[in-house]
């Protein structure tokens, strides 16, 4: 027994080395899952900003007259286009958007530069569009989109919201 | 030796382990991003539903009736029978309550779908009315649904289903009444005139009402006498003998002498203050005394409210007991006194005053009765236990006791034995328990009670009405009472129990909604009280309540003419009812509700109301609640 015990060449047996070998290979797909994992992550914190994004265009659609009130192109503060009644768009204030460059009216919907979004305001019954405005997203992938309900010149109407990237 | 085992953590064996952590680990960070994903995933989805059930609930509150094609708001004002005019400012969200109020789902699907046009390309809606006790689901554009549900609700004041919208609505309130209530003044069981002595019982009770509002007032009467009829010298009220008017129900002979039990109208000899009824009798075979079920039950009308006190203070009287030696034969006196606490009360202070007369200090006697020797002349049990023994009384005592320790919520009872002791007598001469509350009030016997509700129940507005039954039935023991409150609040009840012949007593109370309890239990010889008090925690007042009565004596039966006494609160106003066309059938219907809810124990002699108009201002009735869901 006390022989056996003191054998210099235990650590090579064949044995070991298979064993070796599985433990190597299962550590790396730990490791590579991991990363995929971690991509996952980055991913639904992305989600969770992009519909944030989202949600506050809608909010300012819908919900906020924007600053001042019955603001303009020239002195607008802040982007809003309700009428002050909850849903209720004001027409006026959606032309004073179509008329401000893209890139201008961005920075009041979303801090973030990577982003891009588009407005599209439909009637229920069809189809076709009442007011869009932005960039609409035909090549990318990564396109989030809200649907809000909201009346404009006393008619129910579909606001989509697309946020892109 | 040691030195020689360092390669030990690379063995195969712990390779593998930890192969298979690795493993583990793993699976663990696949089990959480899989819950991540689908969380946020769901997450997602109801947040994009919940807004969107929030805009459709805006969005009908903001669309206003004007803003609808004629041929809808042509539609809408005839099924409703209201003006365009009155409608013009009304919103969607209410006209959908006036069209539901008129049971016309049909138009309210297309005035939605007219809205909403094809609203099933892009999700599914269902819209509920539900009032405080229904619901209704009134626009549905699919029976499936989903895991991802969205759920948002306003209230909308309007209409109830089957109120007409346009009219005038009234409450009414009894500010003046006449109510019809009963006292009922319990006689203890007490005595004793030993073999052929002279027993009077004096009780003195305070009728604060006029002749003229009382209905009726009888005496039950349940003695133990001797076998002739001259051993009932007297039964006077107000110092008229009306034991010749006694309607004998029952009698049983024994060797003791005879048990009766009867009543008598007391109506025509009841005044405004205090009365004073006394009974005179004897039993030269034993002794002489009450039974259970002696009271006086007076009906009257009287015009008071409830009026709720948190804190109570009361005095509770006891009957003059005087008891006379005839020849040598001895005497005594003993009583059994009851008094009440609720349940759901804190007793500050419960004393007993005991004033007895003419007590003799006879040193050792010997008890027939316990077949021993006794040295004490005086006794006080209370709820079965012995509180005071007195072996040198004085000849007149006036004994305080304080109760508060020994007093518990419910019904309590104290047993008083002076000179006696079950049938054995030690007194001469006479023997009192003096009570004198006309005239003597704190020189009487009397419990002194103070105690304070934890919580008071906010019974305002209501009248009180006491109400006393008599069981009916068989003269039987067994024997069990049903009761149905009606849905009534139960303000306090009371158990009076009638037999020709007692021993002991158990009281049992049970409903198909409460289970079975104990309320009161008496095996103390001559410890059975006139009046048991039942908490109405004991009750459920909206099923049948079933009260059982049982002695341990095979032949001691309750008799029919056992009471149980109650008391209610019932509402002296009633609120909006239907809506009617004019402001005189809204006030009658009020009227009218208010005497149904009074019933025959009340009537308002003065009734005030207030009625509204509903005609533009339709926000009397409701709320109704209005959910939309989305999936």
């Amino acid at each position: 027994m006390c022989s056996h015990i003191k054998s210099k060449a235990q650590v090579l047996l064949p044995d070991f080395v298979f064993s070796l070998a599985i433990f190597i290979v299962l550590i790396c797909i730990v490791f590579f899952m991991g990363n995929v994992m971690f991509e996952k992550s980055e991913n639904y914190k992305e989600t969770y900003m992009v519909e944030n994004l989202a949600k506050n265009i809608g909010y300012y659609i819908l919900s906020y007259t924007g600053n001042p009130e019955n603001w303009d192109p020239h002195n607008v503060k802040m982007i809003g286009f309700s009428t002050g009644k909850e849903n209720v768009i004001n027409f006026t204030k959606l032309m004073f958007l179509s008329s401000m460059p893209y890139n201008k009216s961005k920075r009041f919907f979303m801090p973030n530069e990577e982003y891009h979004f588009f407005i599209n305001i439909t009637y229920f019954n069809n189809t076709k569009s009442v007011f869009s405005y932005g960039k609409y997203p035909y090549f990318s992938q990564d396109v989030f989109k809200i649907t809000r309900i909201g009346i404009l010149n006393q008619t129910v109407v579909r606001v989509e919201i697309y946020v892109w990237k | 030796m040691f030195g020689n085992r360092r390669g030990i953590i690379f063995t195969y064996d712990a390779i593998m382990a930890l192969s298979l952590l690795s493993i583990f680990i793993f699976g663990l960070f696949i089990y959480y991003y899989n819950e991540s994903s689908e969380n946020i995933y769901a997450y997602i989805k109801e947040k994009k539903n919940n807004l969107l059930a929030h805009d459709i609930i805006t969005t009908l509150h903001e669309i206003k009736f004007s803003s609808l094609p004629s041929t809808y708001q042509n539609e809408i004002s005839s099924t409703c029978n209201i003006d365009k005019e009155v409608l013009y400012n009304k919103s969607i969200d209410e006209i959908i309550v006036l069209l539901w109020n008129k049971n016309n789902y049909t138009l309210i699907k297309n005035l939605i779908d007219y809205l909403y046009p094809n609203l099933t390309k892009y999700f599914y809606i269902n819209i509920t009315l539900s009032t405080s006790t229904k619901e209704f689901i009134v626009y549905s554009t699919s029976n499936t649904s989903s895991e991802y549900i969205s759920k948002a609700y306003t209230f909308v004041t309007g209409y109830e289903e089957t109120k007409e919208p346009l009219g005038y609505v009234a409450k009414a309130f009894a500010t003046k009444i006449k109510k019809n209530t009963t006292l009922v003044f319990p006689i203890s069981p007490e005595g004793a005139g030993n073999e052929g002595g002279w027993l009077t019982i004096t009780k003195k009770f305070y009728y604060e009402q006029y002749p003229e509002n009382l209905s009726s007032a009888i005496f039950y009467i349940s003695i133990h006498k001797g076998r002739s009829s001259s051993d009932l010298n007297a039964v006077s009220i107000n110092g008229v003998n009306i034991k010749d008017d006694i309607v004998w129900l029952w009698n049983e002979l024994a060797a003791t002498g005879r048990a009766m039990f009867g009543y008598v109208d007391l109506k025509p000899h009841i005044h405004h203050g205090w009365n004073t009824l006394t009974l005179r009798f004897k039993n030269p075979q034993y002794n002489a005394h009450v039974h259970p079920g002696s009271r006086i039950e007076i009906t009257y009308s009287d015009d008071s409210f409830y009026e709720e006190k948190k804190n109570v203070e009361k005095y509770v009287y006891y009957e003059d007991v005087l008891s006379n030696e005839t020849l040598n034969r001895k005497t005594g006196v003993w009583a059994t006194m009851e008094y009440y606490i609720p349940l759901n009360s804190h007793i500050n202070n419960v004393t007993f005053h005991l004033s007895l007369r003419d007590i003799e200090d006879v040193g050792w006697w010997w008890s027939w009765e316990d077949w021993q020797w006794y040295n004490w002349d005086v006794r006080v049990y209370v709820n079965g236990n012995l509180i005071d023994e007195i072996i040198h009384p004085s000849k007149n005592m006036d004994l305080y006791y304080d109760l508060t320790p020994v007093s518990q919520q419910g019904t309590n009872y104290i047993v008083v034995y002076a000179n006696t002791y079950g049938d054995d007598f030690t007194g001469d001469g006479y023997t009192e328990i003096y009570s004198d509350p006309e005239n003597d009030p704190y020189g009487s016997t009397y419990v002194f009670l103070n105690y304070t509700y934890n919580e008071t129940s906010l019974y305002y507005g209501k009248i009180d009405i006491t109400i006393s039954n008599l069981l009916g039935g068989n003269k039987e023991n067994p024997k069990t009472y049903t009761i149905n409150f009606n849905d009534n609040t139960l303000l306090s009840t009371f158990l009076h129990v009638a037999q020709l012949f007692s021993y002991t007593i158990d009281v049992d109370v049970w409903s198909s909604a409460i289970p079975t309890t104990r309320v009161f239990s008496s095996h103390l010889p001559r410890g059975i009280p006139s009046t048991i008090y039942i908490d109405p925690v004991n009750f459920d007042v909206s099923v049948d309540n079933y009260i059982r009565m049982e002695d341990s004596c095979s032949g001691c039966d309750y008799l029919p003419e056992s009471s149980f006494e109650y008391t209610i609160l019932i509402p002296s106003h009633v609120g909006y009812g239907n809506v009617l066309p004019s402001k005189e059938e809204a006030i009658n219907d009020a009227i009218q509700r208010l005497r149904a809810v009074l019933g025959g124990y009340i009537n308002a002699t003065e009734i005030k109301n207030e009625t509204a108009s509903i005609g533009n201002i339709p926000y009397l009735h409701g709320p109704v609640r209005l959910e939309v869901t989305v999936w």
